[in-house]
C-alpha cells in the first residue's frame, strides 16, 4: 500500500496498533461488520452485500448505529 | 389527577402497588374475578400516562445527532452527492483519528448510481488530504467511466490523489479559497533494493500522471514540472495551487461554487437527455 498524502505519516499511522474487534452480524439478509458499542448497538463498519441499491440506502451508512441481537 | 398520574410512569414502581392495595382483602378467595375486575377500571388512567409515542421521536433526535439534520432524504433526487472526504481508505484500515472515505462503499455505490433509472447526474465533492493510491484511483477511474454526467467541485482541499478523483468528471469546480497539492509519491518505512524501488514508484507515479493528463487540460511536461518543482512546500518538492491556479495551468475547468456545479450538471443532464431523445 502506498498512501500518498499531504498529511505528516506520523499522524496518520498514530496508534495504529489498537484496531477494534469486528463482529459480523446478519441483518434483513445484509452481512454487516460492526464494531460493538455500549448498550447493545454496534457501529456499522462495513456492508457486505451484492445488491448496489443497498450501498445508497442511508441505514446501510458506514458510522450507522444497528441493534445487536435482532435478526 | 392526570397530572398527578403523569409523574407515576417515570418511575416503573408506582404502576404495580395500585393494585396491591386496593385489592389485598380480595385475593384470599376469589383469586380469579378480583384480577379481572380491576383492569377494566385501572387500565385507563395507567394507559393514559403511558408515555406518548417516544419512539418516533427518538429517531429524530438521533438522526439529528449522527447526520445533523431531523431526518435523512430518500434517494428523490435526480442527482447523487458523493463526498470525499479525509483520508482515502484503502487495503489497510486507519486508525481511528482520521476521518476516512471508504473505498469499499464508493466503488458499489458508483455502480449503484450507473444502473439506478432515478439517479441521473452525480456531484462529488471532494476535500481530502490524500490516501492511498490504489482505492483513490480505483475511484477515478470509476467515476472517469461514468456514463451518466458527473461534476466535481474541490473544496478546502483536493491533495496528492484527490487530484485524479477531482479531474476524473466530465467537468471540474474549485472554490476560489480551495488549494490542491502536487508533489510526488513516496515510500514511507523500509526500502529494500533502491533502484527496485525507485522504478516502483516511478511506475505508480506515472499511473497518476497518465490519468490526470488523460482526463484534464494539463499537459505531462506541466504537470511533471509542478510536481517536482522545489521552493514552494516546507516539507516536500511540488506545488500549491489555489483556486484559478488550477485553472491557469488546465488542471481543473472552472473556478466554482456549489451554484455553479449544480447548474452546470444540470445542463449536462439535460444535454445528455436531448442526445438520448434524437
Amino acid at each position: 500500500m502506498i498512501l500518498w498524502t499531504v498529511m505528516p505519516i506520523e499522524l496518520v499511522l498514530e496508534n495504529a496498533q489498537t484496531a477494534p474487534a469486528l463482529l459480523e452480524v446478519q441483518q434483513e439478509g445484509r452481512l454487516l461488520l460492526v464494531e460493538p458499542q455500549p448498550g447493545g448497538q454496534g457501529k456499522l463498519v462495513r456492508l457486505i452485500s451484492s445488491d448496489p441499491s443497498d450501498y445508497l440506502n442511508p441505514s446501510w451508512q458506514p458510522g450507522t448505529l444497528v441493534q445487536l441481537g435482532v435478526h | 389527577m392526570p397530572k398527578e398520574k403523569a409523574f407515576g410512569p417515570a418511575e416503573p414502581a408506582p404502576a404495580p402497588e395500585p393494585q396491591g392495595p386496593d385489592y389485598l382483602p380480595g385475593p384470599e378467595v376469589p383469586v380469579p374475578p378480583t384480577p379481572v375486575a380491576p383492569p377494566d377500571e385501572k387500565p385507563v388512567p395507567e394507559k393514559k400516562t403511558s408515555r406518548p409515542g417516544k419512539k418516533p421521536e427518538a429517531a429524530v433526535t438521533g438522526n439529528i445527532k449522527e447526520m445533523g439534520t431531523p431526518s435523512v432524504p430518500h434517494p428523490t433526487s435526480n442527482i447523487h452527492i458523493l463526498t470525499i472526504i479525509g483520508q482515502i481508505e484503502g487495503h489497510l484500515v486507519l486508525p481511528a483519528q482520521n476521518k476516512t472515505t471508504r473505498y469499499e462503499h464508493i466503488i458499489p455505490q458508483l455502480a449503484a448510481i450507473e444502473q439506478s433509472p432515478e439517479i441521473e447526474g452525480v456531484l462529488v465533492v471532494l476535500n481530502t488530504v490524500g490516501g492511498d493510491v490504489e482505492a483513490g484511483l480505483a475511484i477515478a477511474e470509476l467515476v472517469a467511466s461514468l456514463t451518466k454526467p458527473s461534476v466535481s467541485l474541490v473544496l478546502g482541499g483536493g491533495h496528492s490523489i484527490g487530484v485524479p478523483i477531482a479531474v476524473s468528471t466530465a467537468y471540474s469546480y474549485i472554490a476560489n479559497t480551495a488549494t490542491m497539492t502536487i508533489h510526488p509519491i513516496r515510500l514511507t518505512g523500509m526500502v529494500i533494493g533502491v533502484p527496485q524501488t525507485y522504478e516502483y514508484l516511478d511506475k505508480m507515479q506515472d499511473r497518476v500522471v497518465k490519468f490526470v493528463v488523460k482526463n484534464s487540460g494539463i499537459t505531462e511536461e506541466k504537470y511533471r514540472e509542478l510536481m517536482f518543482r522545489t521552493g514552494e512546500l516546507a516539507r516536500d518538492i511540488g506545488t500549491v495551487l489555489v483556486g484559478k491556479d488550477a485553472v491557469q495551468v488546465g488542471l481543473i475547468d472552472e473556478v466554482g461554487g456549489l451554484g455553479s456545479s449544480l447548474k452546470k450538471l444540470k445542463e449536462l443532464i439535460a444535454e445528455r437527455k436531448r442526445h438520448k431523445s434524437s
